[in-house]
């Protein structure tokens, strides 16, 4: 094996050894992450599946600069994390709108705050908002849109800054059943269709989900990295041909085995 | 196996923004009727003799008060030198009290070292720096002002620093996350998010800058209602005295309207709100 590379010289993002110690004030340290390692190469779809509560998404808040590991190091494109980069886009499960701007101009609020051109930052929303089939709801407000459309208008707002990194944190949990496979099918589209794939870290608690959308799962359990699995199968996929794979339900029944 | 198909969204009936109906005319109706029965009651008081005459004298009395202070041309000098040291007492407390109060919600530190202080001033009875302000200012309007500013400030500051405090993490994180800087947090998340507390705030501000400037007026002045009352009382001519304060709360009531108007077409994007 050669010299290893500085840490995150070709992956999208490096985790080496990072250890996240919650509870100052004196009180006994709870270790969240306890030396987890992993690494993302650029253009994968990386689902992390593991119990409520294992550190999922402290390791995305990580990726974020929301948080600062304990030890270890952390690199995305080489760089340690910072809150606000550029180059990383963040989708959480609560859509986080602004009541106060319409749907256009919540997917307009990252470029504004890149200091875009306004007609510029008009369209490029306008454009987004019909990619997720929401062009008829441009002049709406927040409360005037369904859960559903809501977290759509969050995924264009997501979309609109063209993070080469998306964090999505369990994106379309708070979504029934049905509209949930309707917006992440609307997602998986406009994934699958860029040249250039974003990288994405995807935290999950369904593993059918986890393996309908990722390249690779990786469970987490005990605070580190309990398992990391290949998805074999070709894109575009849906839930009905994911399913029927001859070895679904082995990878599905591995996957919660690591979990259990 | 569920097929991934669009789902079809209606919009939620309920969180559309509900516009006026039939319901706001039969309010109007019941509003319009409560002057009619407080005066029948007022004059029913005055039949029975319940008070003292002089004190409580007859609707017709004030009413013809009224028309006499608008006659002598008294009336409106003193009302607008009110009223405009009032909404200019207003104004200020609100340019200077919403961004500070804002900054104390974003900065909890500042908060933390001020706060006490702030809450202390607060419940200083302002009214007794008039006298101060007098001295200060002269006894023109600008010591009105000061003492109707001393007052509203406050509610500006609180306001706002309350409004800051309620805003949602998920919107904060969402901010951070999308790159903002101080400036932007303070234009884009906080000052909008504090708007419906900053609304409240003139509401009530209003009512404080008018008491602030009255009771600066009943203690020194040339002008203003508060002076005509003090006058008046001095000969106990009652039915002057209530004639002002009717009149002063009509005036008071018309900018709470217009207020509530302006703040209907600020906040339309609010799913619904009691007025």
């Amino acid at each position: 094996m050669d010299a290893k590379p500085a840490p995150g010289c070709e992956h999208a993002v490096a985790l080496r050894s990072v250890t996240v110690d919650f509870g100052a004030n004196g009180r006994v340290p709870r270790s969240v992450l306890t030396g987890l390692s992993l690494d993302v190469e650029p253009g994968q779809l990386v689902a992390l599946v593991g119990a409520s509560g294992c550190g999922k998404t402290t390791l995305l808040n990580l990726v974020a600069g929301l948080v600062r590991p304990s030890t270890g190091e952390v690199a995305v494109f080489g760089q340690p994390p910072r809150v606000g980069r550029q180059d990383v886009g963040y989708l959480f499960a609560r859509d986080g709108l602004l009541p106060w701007r319409t749907a256009r101009q919540n997917v307009e609020l990252g470029l504004e705050m890149r200091g875009q051109a306004r007609h510029a930052r008009r369209d490029t929303a306008a454009s987004l908002l019909d990619r997720v089939d929401l062009s008829s709801a441009l002049d709406l407000y927040p409360a005037e849109l369904s859960q559903g459309m809501r977290q759509r208008v969050a995924l264009a707002r997501t979309l609109a800054t063209d993070p080469a990194l998306l964090l999505m944190d369990e994106p379309f949990a708070a979504l029934d059943a049905q509209t949930r496979a309707s917006v992440r099918s609307v997602f998986l589209d406009i994934w699958d269709d860029e040249l250039d794939r974003k990288t994405v870290l995807f935290v999950t608690h369904d593993l059918a989900e986890a393996l309908l959308v990722a390249d690779r799962v990786v469970s987490i359990a005990g605070g580190r990295v309990r398992s990391d699995v290949p998805v074999p199968w070709s894109r575009p996929r849906d839930e009905r041909s994911v399913v029927g794979q001859r070895d679904f339900p082995a990878l599905y029944d591995t996957l919660h085995a690591d979990l259990g | 196996m569920v097929s991934v198909a669009h789902e079809v969204e209606a919009v939620d009936e309920t969180a559309v923004r509900r516009r006026g109906g039939r319901g706001r005319l039969g309010v109007w109706v019941w509003r319009l009727a409560v002057p009619p029965v407080a005066l029948g009651i007022w004059q029913l008081a005055y039949q029975l003799r319940l008070s003292n005459r002089a004190l409580l004298p007859s609707p017709r009395t004030v009413w013809d008060a009224t028309a006499s202070l608008q006659d002598s041309g008294v009336l409106w000098p003193n009302l607008a030198s009110t009223l405009g040291a009032a909404l200019v007492a207003l104004a200020l407390s609100a340019l200077v009290g919403t961004p500070f109060g804002v900054l104390l919600g974003m900065l909890p530190r500042a908060w933390e070292v001020l706060g006490p202080y702030l809450n202390a001033l607060n419940s200083m009875p302002r009214i007794a720096l008039a006298p101060v302000f007098v001295v200060l200012l002269g006894v023109g309007q600008s010591s009105k002002v000061a003492v109707g500013f001393s007052v509203a400030v406050f509610i500006f500051m609180m306001n706002a620093r309350a409004g800051v405090l309620g805003a949602d993490d998920e919107h904060r994180r969402v901010c951070l996350t999308l790159g903002a800087s101080k400036a932007q947090m303070f234009w884009k998340l906080y000052v909008p998010g504090a708007l419906p507390a900053i609304f409240a705030a003139l509401r009530l501000g209003m009512v404080y800058a008018l008491l602030g400037v009255v009771s600066s007026e009943i203690l020194a002045s040339q002008s203003g209602v508060g002076q005509l009352i003090v006058s008046y009382s001095a000969t106990l001519s009652m039915a002057y005295v209530y004639a002002l304060l009717i009149i002063l709360a009509a005036f008071a009531s018309a900018l709470t309207l217009v207020l509530g108007a302006v703040e209907a077409s600020l906040l339309g994007w609010q799913p619904s709100r009691p007025r």
